[in-house]
């Protein structure tokens, strides 16, 4: 990229920056024109100078010679003229506001476009780093310096070269007209405007210094809070909230103390500004007065005088805005430049030819890997992998195994030593060229936001659509295409198909699916992705057969379940019976919500609905049971520290509301007791109750006197909300599909048992049976692939994150699969299954695989065996 | 049974009886209370560790299978904790366990047992203060033999 911001500017849109020069040169004999009106106007229409010599009337020719004749010879009296002359006046106005309109917008357009391209280049910048330096930087400081820190870049650049010219043009013009009614005045207003441009600039010298110690201090400040964020859980872990805190309240000192270093500079320099400019009205009105008043200067000149002056300070002091900003800007997007600097590229040479990256053996040339601190990591190793082959790398923790594993995948790209796959270097193998060719999976998977699916594909993404923005079908799409174009981004569509199906062994979007199940199962995740696909629910374009078939097989489900002697398993839904399984605010709606789950807080703090429970006499219980249930989990959980995960799992309440809970407690008065409590501690009280299960809490809580209450409480709440709320509750029914409710819950029509052994390991093959044998397998698959694995993937665990990763790997068939790590995350018995499901997909093509101890290298190819950063053996 | 009544059994398991009952509460409410059918197997030999169970109520016998068949090693009864050597060292099941009468469990999973377990000193060194009496055992019977 270039390295001055005028360069980078000058480069991509020197056509627009022309284009609206011109337009900027067109517009200044309007403007002169709308200066010398107004002298007109006093002089001419209201002095009376073009009727001099006792006439009544002149002909219209006397307001500008350039009339046509027909209108030339129109006889204007003197309110006649000074009505056409403020009307040209009016209409000049317009048309400059109209020039300033177009400018302003065609200027901001350009600014944004360049923008876009700045921030787009930046990115692409960040994804040339070498591996080492991506691990080096902050996300945070990157994020916060792509999208804060060139914000106001792109907003000088619509201005870089127009608004000189623009403000310069117009302040001449101005200072011209001044000079040509009167050169004393003209110099008066010329020695003002130096004195700003000389003084303002020097004064603002300190305030663009403490500008960019604020910019560095701010991103910083970022990064500092982007760890903080990510940070979290070891911060409450470890107690450390005061001293997180206090290091943040540093650095907004430092902060503040810059900001306000700034602020007194700024106003300073404003203060200055100000003055100037309003001094010099009083040097005219004095000045120019004496003139008149002696006859040099006529009135309407002076008049003229002080109405192109009111023009000459904003554009002036704009101007010297424009210079500051120049010179802040040009320093910021130095900066910027230098932390994506090409240094930190990776460097690129030739990707290699077909036939060599298919079957070339891999040349390891004394590779030495060191870390940052220069310890050795692996020492001079040369080998040769013949291709195809499978290649295990053993040794302890620690060992060089990982290194040489990870120097293999690119992940390393800084050693001693070369790495070649026919006449190529490895590490300066082009990106795509590389992921075309070798896959690596680690230990610590990155996923991004988005479903399994996408997640999985995602390395198939790499077949660039191309897009005519003439051919669009729409006149939206073909501005989205054009803009794209306009700024150096490529040009396609959000919906474009980025897919390399042929990579993935598929020939179109319809065989994805299988595909990926296919390699799901190799990665052993078959199971995790059809319970997923069991929580989910079918979507809203589901057939009205496949709905069908879900009763159905419900009724199927019912069937086997007796058969098998399994029913007690699952203790159905049943419109008169109490579901010990369910939870109290399940039996009490009895159905699935049509807007999704709003969870228990939310209906208890819903005041129709307490309501409902105070007319079925059920608040005094529901509160009670809260209150045992708060009780009870503040002793629990007591000494239990913030983000401990059996707060996840087993607390009713968050660590982070502990302490409303507590002051819930201690604010119930004494004999009264909780009923007196205000609505949001009620509140917060029935949300426990609601959520609470006989069976699994075991506080022995719900008798059979509030089961019946609790199941006679059903019509009322069918009355209420399936009434005023227009159907907000779909009841349970076991004839009709329920869309609001999970695959799992229409199949079942139920809740499985908490108290019988593996409940839910027993009925899930058999749901698993009579799903597949409705037909409705690959629409459950299909539901849990489009599981969202939440941000960074926190919504799985660990085992899954990594079997995503692995699934990712293997579905774009590469040459080469490089594992390290990634075995750890499954427990022994199931990582040698899952090696040995990977050997046979990648039968024919090379695995290098890092193995944790006590796996099997039988059957490998080759077999390297790390101590310390040395390969010790090699067979 | 409430989850008071689990807490008053786990009170008299040796190696519970020091913690503090809002832990120990903890650990009942962790757990999950499972019922058995007489003769359902509550785990198998060779299976992966993953809970420790305690007996409610009922009995179950600790079955070993071998070359020679099936061999009843014990039969268990009320409080009697099981399957924690294998949760502890992470080593699979060795021998089966099977309800002998309709039972009563508590199970509490590998995680949660081992987080508490970190969390509690107290527990932590009465499961030090059983290993080693049984280790002491071993030894003195080994001696025993060697006489």
């Amino acid at each position: 990229m270039e390295q001055s911001v005028f360069r980078f500017v000058w480069k991509h849109s020197r056509r627009e920056q022309i284009a609206i020069l011109l337009l900027i040169l067109l517009s200044l004999p309007f403007y002169w024109a709308s200066l010398e009106i107004p002298k007109r106007i006093v002089n001419e229409a209201l002095q009376g100078h073009a009727f001099q010599g006792g006439q009544e009337t002149v002909p219209a020719s006397a307001i500008s010679r350039w009339l046509p004749d027909a209108a030339a010879g129109i006889r204007l009296d003197q309110l006649q003229f000074l009505f056409v002359l403020s009307g040209i006046y009016l209409f000049l106005v317009l048309v400059n506001g109209a020039f300033k309109y177009a400018i302003n917008v065609k200027k901001g357009i350009l600014g944004e476009r360049m923008l876009r391209r700045l921030r787009y280049e930046l990115v692409g910048q960040f994804l040339r780093f070498r591996p080492e330096e991506v691990r080096s930087v902050k996300p945070a400081e990157v994020a916060s310096m792509v999208k804060d820190e060139v914000e106001p870049i792109g907003g000088f650049i619509g201005d870089a070269f127009i608004q000189p010219a623009f403000l310069g043009t117009q302040a001449l013009t101005a200072l011209i007209f001044i000079v040509y009614q009167n050169v004393w005045l003209g110099l008066l207003a010329l020695l003002i405007v130096l004195v700003q441009s000389i003084v303002i600039p020097i004064l603002r010298r300190e305030q663009v210094r403490l500008g960019r110690e604020r910019q560095i201090a701010s991103r910083k400040f970022a990064g500092r809070i982007g760890e903080i964020v990510e940070g979290a859980p070891a911060i409450l872990t470890h107690g450390t909230v005061p001293y997180s805190q206090a290091e943040v309240g540093n650095r907004l000192s430092r902060l503040f103390t810059i900001r306000a270093d700034l602020f007194r500079r700024k106003f300073a320099v404003k203060f200055l500004s100000n003055l100037l400019s309003q001094i010099t009205p009083f040097l005219f009105f004095s000045v120019g007065g004496y003139f008149a008043l002696t006859g040099r200067l006529d009135l309407g000149q002076l008049v003229a005088v002080i109405a192109a002056y009111r023009d000459l300070p904003p554009p002036i002091k704009e101007l010297i805005d424009w210079d500051q900003q120049k010179a802040d800007v040009t320093v910021k997007y130095q900066q910027i430049m230098a932390q994506f600097g090409e240094e930190r590229f990776a460097r690129e040479g030739q990707p290699p030819d077909q036939a060599a990256a298919i079957a070339a053996p891999i040349r390891i040339e004394g590779l030495q890997v060191s870390d940052r601190l220069g310890t050795t990591l692996l020492e001079a190793v040369t080998t040769l992998i013949q291709r195809p082959s499978h290649i295990a790398l053993v040794g302890p923790p620690g060992s060089g195994r990982s290194a040489f594993a990870r120097a293999l995948g690119r992940q390393i790209t800084g050693y001693k030593g070369v790495i070649r796959i026919g006449d190529s270097k490895l590490a300066e193998m082009p990106g795509v060229a590389a992921g075309r060719l070798l896959a690596f999976t680690g230990a610590d998977p990155c996923l991004f936001q988005g479903s399994i699916r996408d997640n999985i594909v995602f390395s198939l993404h790499r077949c660039v659509p191309s897009r005519d923005p003439a051919a669009a079908d729409s006149k939206e799409e073909r501005t989205f295409l054009e803009e794209a174009a306009l700024s150096g981004n490529l040009v396609i569509a959000p919906g474009d198909d980025w897919i390399d199906y042929a990579a993935a062994g598929v020939s179109g979007p319809d065989e994805l699916d299988l595909r990926i199940i296919s390699v799901v199962e190799t990665v052993r995740l078959q199971d995790d992705v059809y319970r997923l696909g069991l929580l989910g629910r079918l979507d809203d374009g589901a057939s009205e057969a496949m709905r069908q078939s879900l009763v159905a097989a419900r009724r199927s489900m019912a069937e086997r379940l007796r058969s098998g002697d399994l029913e007690r398993y699952v203790e159905p839904f049943h419109p008169a019976h109490y579901n010990a399984n369910a939870t109290i605010g399940e039996n009490l709606v009895f159905g699935a919500l049509l807007n999704g789950d709003p969870g228990e807080a939310s209906l208890a703090a819903d005041a129709q609905y307490r309501a409902v429970l105070a007319d079925a006499g059920l608040l005094e219980p529901l509160l009670g049971i809260g209150r045992k249930i708060a009780e009870t989990t503040i002793e629990m959980f007591d000494g239990v520290p913030a983000g401990d995960p059996l707060f996840e799992r087993y607390s009713f309440i968050g660590s982070e509301a502990m302490d409303t809970y507590k002051r819930t407690l201690a604010s119930i008065p004494g004999a009264a007791g909780v009923q007196e409590l205000d609505a949001d501690d009620q509140a917060r009280l029935i949300g426990l109750a609601l959520g609470y299960i006989e069976p699994r809490h075991r506080f022995r809580l719900v008798d059979d006197p509030l089961r019946l209450r609790i199941v006679a409480a059903r019509s009322r709440i069918r009355d209420s909300f399936g009434g005023a709320r227009d159907g907000a509750i779909e009841f349970y029914d076991p004839d009709r599909y329920m869309p609001s409710a999970s695959i799992r819950d229409n199949l079942l029509f139920g809740r499985l048992a908490f108290d019988l052994p593996d409940a839910e390991g027993k009925v899930w093959q058999l749901m698993r049976e009579v799903l597949d044998a409705s037909g409705l397998e690959q629409a459950v698959h299909a539901i849990g692939l489009g599981y969202d694995v939440g941000p960074a993937g926190k919504q799985l665990d660990q085992r899954q994150r990594s079997a995503i990763d692995l699934a990712r790997c293997l579905i774009k068939c590469p040459d080469v699969l490089v594992m390290d790590g990634l075995l750890s995350a499954y427990d022994p018995a199931e990582g040698r299954e899952v090696l040995a499901a990977v050997r046979c997909a990648m039968h024919g093509r090379t695995l290098v695989a890092s193995l944790p101890d006590g796996f099997e290298t039988t059957g490998f190819d080759q077999v390297l065996t790390f101590q310390g950063p040395r390969v010790k053996v090699e067979r | 049974m409430s989850i008071e009544d689990e807490i008053r059994t786990l009170r008299q398991i040796p190696m519970f009886r020091d913690m503090e009952v809002s832990k120990l509460k903890l650990m009942a409410f962790a757990g999950q209370r499972i019922t058995y059918r007489k003769d359902e197997v509550l785990f198998d030999q060779g299976a992966a560790s993953d809970a420790v169970y305690i007996v409610l109520e009922g009995e179950v016998d600790v079955v070993r299978s071998g070359g020679a068949g099936d061999v009843l090693l014990a039969r268990l009864g009320e409080t009697e904790l099981i399957g924690e050597m294998g949760v502890l060292c992470d080593k699979p099941r060795t021998a089966r366990i099977v309800a002998h009468t309709d039972v009563q469990a508590l199970r509490i999973d590998k995680m949660t047992f081992n987080h508490i377990v970190q969390q509690v000193p107290q527990l932590a060194m009465a499961i030090i203060r059983e290993l080693s009496e049984r280790l002491e055992n071993v030894n003195e019977r080994l001696a025993a033999r060697g006489k």
